[in-house]
């Protein structure tokens, strides 16, 4: 029983929700990730998983990806293929296309920007066995996936995956965790330092160029000693901020697809919710 | 996490003595449930509470009209909830249906005076069905049942 899990995406996002995804559809069976990011050559990214890079040049050419993707499930013959965040695949490589026999398709439907997304598209979105949702979708998307597959269906994912190394030695009161841009990584590294003046925040990220910034893959295991955790509010950070709300201060940032002021704002709407109904629930009732 | 992939929540409140405004809430109610992309609850005012409001995508406040203002329970539903949900139902689109002997403005003035304090927004003319209830009376609360939960479920308010 091999799984193929297909995320084209390039964040490190996609691969840590991956796991995450594996660990709680199918535990303890291989499977292979499918990534174009280049975090996938590192071992402890890939956490036991097999690993696929995708070439970069398949971007800008639709044809020659789905040719690409049609020669990888033929060879591979996975028993299950994963097709993580983008239904019709990131540039639309998977419109109208026939899943070889065997393969039974599923996928993983996070929040998405439909109407940018929409655009990508050139035909029908595939069928799928089975969606999985995985956090709140918005109701345009919701609806077109209720199309492709008799089966949708929530997923509540684990905040932790096994197969996972040890927690890093390194303990730090103030965490700055990023894998986007250094500009992003700086602004939040400045929220952190005034918001926590006299501390120096550890950065946690993929930026090579910067000495000052730990490689560490996965980093929730170092959430459990940090006072305060600054990340931005992509679907891992929200779901590992959802344990320790009083812990993380998430930053929105611009992404082409991914929805995070959204994601954000529905986090700090439910957050504060459940305050006000833990506080007020009883009387009002 | 909440259902991801829950409907959008249409809530309708509202308080009946005679059992007027009971049947226009039965005719709003079943306008929304034609729209099947939209969860409609119901629930008398004196039932509803915090949890319901800030469920809520969009909201169907009902009340008769007596000594020219809203029902006390209709009343009690905005005390009770009012600091509560204070800043959290910011937008939330709302109409009123109202059923009263003669007038029924006093009604609507009132409960947009505390929507407004809410901070939602009217998206819809208010229904005022004055003495006798008609069928073309059940007709538009139908339409504005369809209308608030066809809106909320495509963001359109």
């Amino acid at each position: 029983m091999h799984h193929l899990y297909y995320c084209p995406g390039g964040g490190l996002g996609h691969i840590a929700r991956a796991h995450r995804v594996m660990a709680a559809l199918a535990p303890g069976e291989p499977y292979t990730l499918v990534s174009a990011s280049p975090a996938l050559r590192r071992a402890d990214v890939r956490c036991g998983a097999g690993a696929i890079e995708l070439p970069r040049t398949l971007e800008r050419d639709r044809t020659a990806h789905r040719a690409w993707l049609t020669r990888l499930l033929v060879s591979l013959a996975p028993c299950c293929l994963w097709v993580d965040a983008f239904p019709a695949g990131i540039v639309g490589e998977l419109c109208d296309f026939c899943w070889p026999r065997g393969v039974l398709a599923q996928h993983i439907a996070r929040r998405l920007r439909w109407d940018v997304y929409c655009r990508r598209l050139d035909g029908a979105i595939p069928d799928y066995a089975a969606v999985h949702a995985v956090e709140s979708l918005p109701a345009l998307q919701a609806m077109v996936l209720r199309n492709c597959t008799d089966t949708v269906a929530p997923l509540e994912l684990p905040l932790a995956w096994p197969r996972t190394p040890s927690p890093l030695a390194v303990a730090a009161r103030v965490l700055v965790v990023h894998s986007g841009i250094p500009a992003e990584t700086a602004a939040l590294a400045d929220l952190a330092r005034r918001e926590s003046p006299g501390t120096k925040p550890l950065v946690v990220g993929t930026d090579t160029g910067n000495p000052d910034t730990l490689q560490a893959f996965p980093v929730w295991p170092m959430f459990a000693q940090a006072e305060r955790i600054y990340s931005g509010a992509g679907f891992n950070a929200v779901l590992e901020a959802r344990a320790a709300p009083h812990k993380h201060r998430l930053m929105a940032f611009e992404r082409a697809l991914d929805d995070q002021a959204a994601r954000l704002a529905d986090f700090t709407r439910e957050t504060e919710v459940r305050a006000r109904l833990s506080t007020f629930g009883q009387q009002s009732a | 996490m909440s259902d991801p992939l829950a409907r959008k929540r249409l809530l309708i409140v509202y308080h009946t003595q005679s059992g007027n405004t009971g049947r226009l809430a039965e005719a709003v109610l079943e306008g929304a449930r034609d729209f099947e992309e939209t969860e409609t609850v119901i629930k008398p005012a004196a039932q509803a509470g915090l949890d319901d409001l800030l469920t809520a995508h969009g909201l169907l406040l009902g009340t008769p009209e007596n000594f020219g203002y809203m029902s006390g329970m209709l009343k009690d539903f905005f005390d009770r909830t009012y600091y509560p949900a204070e800043g959290l139902t910011v937008g939330l689109p709302y109409a009123i249906f109202v059923s009263c002997g003669n007038d029924g403005s006093g009604a609507v003035r009132e409960i947009d005076r505390i929507a407004l304090g809410y901070r939602w927004r009217k998206v819809a003319e208010p229904i005022i069905v004055r003495k006798e209830i008609t069928a073309a009376d059940l007709d538009r609360c139908r339409q504005l049942g369809a209308t608030l939960a066809a809106g909320i479920a495509f963001g359109m308010f």
